[in-house]
């Protein structure tokens, strides 16, 4: 049974890494979807978005799955609007900011 | 491509305020909105239909004779539509109605209208009701543009649900218009702000500026508030709350209920089953309410109200205020919840924008206004016209027939509500947020919970609460056609999107087979079907016919009476010297006899009728003003000189390219 411990242990050291590699990526994407280099200012990330959507909003010609990503970055980058429910966000959110920077250095 | 401008012909597409008591209708016109007035004159229309033993009613006619036909003048239909007959707030409101309401006794409890017209009982579903006053909007726009308006935004509140959504669309279907987009109400009266606001400080600066209102929306009988972030031409809605059942209609029933009591208790008599008695006592109860508004109190009366009793009572803004007490302050609490929502502190509300016409109320603006802490309320934009003025805009933003400054403009508007399926042990799991931004879409796998099951049925509500008992049922989608298989092995995706109308839609795939046509879903979200809606098209298109040569009609009446008037004027104002006696003497006897024929047939003339009146009135007159011209020898030379293409002399006859003069055809009515 240790030895199943032992893989238990290895997986979920993989699923972490994994999974703080995709938030990376993911990171990765919004900035450049966005059109704006990393920072922390909201408003900064706010009018990004805006900026966007009046060029990927379905009423502006865009594509509403091309909107639908634009809104998915904009959530990945400003987690806790107040509006949308705190335990699931924040659950996704956990650890994240200090590993970023980590795995971004790993990369 | 953008709706409207299909053909090369410029068409126009008009913004519709549907509201509980009113309705409003603007266009974008020339580089702005126009608010049109309608046959009346008036600005705004009331949301009435009547049928009367000759013929149907809308708007201003409809209300106009409430009182003699109590019974068969329907209203509130927006307090009905895409609610069950079974919701209490529709058993409430029955015992207000004098008019009937039924179940349509299906599964779906569908709620009907019954009026009598012609001795026969005639059913309409809320919709339908709503489509005909959709209708009376429509044909108060083509009057104004002059050409057939059929592309068309129509306001909803912003905390309207799906149902009521979907049934508002369906009833614009109904009226035959293209239904660009359902927009919410304190949204339209944000972009009608946002363009007063940006044209007033267009001057002084201009760069992006980020501003947050907060749009406080009461109209007849329904509440909304929404907070809007706008930078440069975005407006973004941050949150929105509000009360779908809540308006100037319940201050009214509270005025007329305690006006019964009162009567009760001075005459010993009871006046709830005098339908006509109730009618004149509403009336004048919601003349009063308006009154108070400006006035510190009022004195109701009503003369011969019931049984011969007259009524009399003074009232007194303090007393309607104790009435209105527990609504005024319940508006207070999605006020407070959308601050809550939006993320923002009260001192980062720039603005409070008052629309609709219970924002009137002094004792409304008081509760706001010390709300935030004795903030200055902005009153700049129209109550009444604010939301159609904003449709007007977002119509031509969606169809492409703005201005520069409106087609850059973009509109972020949110789900009012949560939207969540049903888990086991009856919990709500949430796939949509409310206040999430639209169109927007989320994707759930779903499997089989048993060997060889073919079909998953998906139950979906909507609401906060976490069991889903206490949300609202919306439905249930049916996926069949499952590859059987052992359990948990099929993969099948489930897509809710929720439209710019803020609409569910719900599609399903097969992630096995990517084929989306192998999942069938059933949709019972208890709507119209499309077959429904068809058939009352037809039965509006019907009716529409029967509008269309009212319509003409009266404009054909309205021709020959104008044209009566300018020839009368005419006559008085040629030299006696001019006309022979005997010719002024035939063409008055002529407009005396068109007068008593205008007298006895004006009610049921045809428009053909009307034109051939018209044209024996032109003769007449055409003979004598040429013999009058045929001695200004001066008269030909000026029609000479008119442009090529003017060949059309409008009192002289015409005039040919060769050059023959036709006077001498012109037959004298002798």
């Amino acid at each position: 049974s240790s030895e199943v411990a032992q893989e238990i242990l290895a997986l979920q050291e993989w699923r972490r890494q994994m999974s703080a590699r995709l938030q990376v990526l993911e990171r990765h994407l919004a900035w450049s979807m966005l059109g704006i280099e990393r920072t922390d200012d909201t408003a900064a990330i706010s009018k990004a978005f805006k900026r966007r959507a009046l060029e990927l909003h379905p009423d502006k010609g865009g594509d509403q799955q091309q909107f639908q990503l634009l809104q998915d970055m904009k959530a990945l980058l400003i987690p806790d609007a107040p509006t949308k429910s705190k335990s699931e966000t924040q659950a996704a959110d956990e650890g994240d900011s200090d590993t970023d920077d980590e795995i971004g250095n790993l990369l | 491509m953008p709706d409207g401008a299909d053909d090369g012909k410029k068409s126009y597409s008009m913004g519709i305020d549907l509201g509980t008591t009113y309705s409003c209708v603007g266009i974008f016109k020339d580089g702005e909105v126009q608010i049109i007035a309608n046959d009346q004159g008036n600005r705004t229309t009331p949301s009435y239909v009547a049928w009367t033993d000759k013929e149907r009613l809308l708007g201003d006619a409809a209300k106009n004779q409430v009182a003699s036909n109590p019974t068969n003048t329907v209203f509130d239909a927006k307090r009905l539509i895409g609610r069950t007959f079974q919701d209490p707030i529709v058993q409430a409101d029955l015992k207000l109605w004098p008019f009937r309401v039924v179940s349509d006794g299906s599964p779906d409890d569908k709620p009907l209208i019954e009026v009598m017209y012609q001795d026969v009982a005639k059913k309409f579903h809320p919709e339908e009701i709503s489509s005909m006053i959709l209708t009376k909007m429509k044909l108060t726009a083509e009057a104004f543009v002059g050409q057939r308006v059929r592309n068309a935004v129509i306001t909803v509140p912003a905390y309207f649900n799906d149902s009521q959504r979907q049934a508002t669309k369906d009833a614009g279907e109904i009226a035959g218009l293209n239904v660009l987009r359902i927009v919410n109400e304190p949204t339209a009266a944000a972009i009608a702000y946002g363009l007063d606001t940006k044209s007033k400080e267009k001057k002084t600066k201009s760069g992006e500026k980020e501003t947050n209102i907060l749009v406080f929306d009461m109209g007849g009988g329904t509440f909304d508030v929404s907070i809007l972030t706008i930078t440069d031409t975005v407006f973004e809605v941050k949150a929105t709350a509000g009360d779908p059942h809540l308006g100037g209609e319940d201050f009214d029933n509270r005025m007329l209920s305690y006006c019964i009591s009162e009567f009760r208790r001075k005459h010993k008599s009871d006046p709830t089953r005098n339908q006509r008695a109730i009618r004149r006592l509403r009336t004048q109860c919601e003349r009063a309410k308006r009154q108070l508004s400006t006035q510190t109190s009022v004195t109701i009366e009503v003369d011969s109200l019931h049984e011969g009793q007259d009524f009399n009572l003074r009232l007194s803004r303090a007393k309607f205020e104790e009435l209105c007490m527990d609504y005024f302050k319940k508006a207070m609490e999605p006020v407070s919840q959308c601050l809550g929502d939006s993320g923002l502190p009260k001192s980062q509300i720039s603005d409070v924008v008052l629309v609709g016409g219970s924002t009137r109320i002094p004792k409304v603006q008081e509760l706001i206004s010390s709300f935030f802490n004795g903030k200055q309320l902005c009153k700049e934009i129209n109550p009444d016209e604010a939301v159609a003025y904003g449709a007007a805009v977002q119509a031509a933003i969606v169809s492409g027939t703005g201005t520069e400054e409106v087609e850059n403009m973009l509109l972020l508007d949110v789900a009012p509500l949560s939207l969540g399926i049903e888990m086991a042990g009856g919990m709500m799991q949430k796939l949509i947020e409310r206040n999430s931004t639209i169109p927007t879409n989320k994707s759930q796998d779903f499997t089989t919970a048993e060997d060889y099951q073919d079909y998953v049925e998906i139950k979906v509500y909507e609401g906060e609460r976490a069991m889903v008992k206490d949300n609202n049922y919306l439905g249930k989608f049916v996926l069949t056609g499952i590859p059987k298989t052992l359990r948990g092995v099929p993969k099948i995706k489930v897509t809710f999107n929720v439209d710019s109308n803020g609409i569910l839609e719900v599609t399903a795939e097969d992630m096995k087979t990517h084929r989306k046509g192998e999942i069938q879903i059933t949709n019972e979200k208890g709507r119209l079907s499309q077959r429904d809606i068809e058939r009352m098209l037809q039965d509006a298109e019907a009716h529409k016919e029967e509008d269309d040569l009212a319509r003409g009609e009266m404009m054909a009446r309205e021709s020959i009476t104008v044209y009566m008037r300018r020839t009368r004027k005419a006559l008085e104002d040629i030299d006696s010297e001019k006309i022979l006696k005997r010719d002024r003497e035939r063409l008055e006897k002529k407009m005396e006899e068109v007068d008593l024929w205008l007298d006895e047939h004006s009610n049921k003339a045809t428009k053909e009728e009307f034109e051939a009146k018209q044209r024996e009135l032109e003769s007449a007159m055409n003979t004598i003003m040429l013999k009058i011209n045929r001695s200004e020898s001066d008269f030909w030379e000026q029609q000479a000189i008119l442009p090529e293409n003017e060949k059309t002399i409008e009192q002289g006859g015409y005039f040919l390219d060769s050059g023959l003069d036709i006077r001498d055809l012109i037959e004298d009515p002798d």
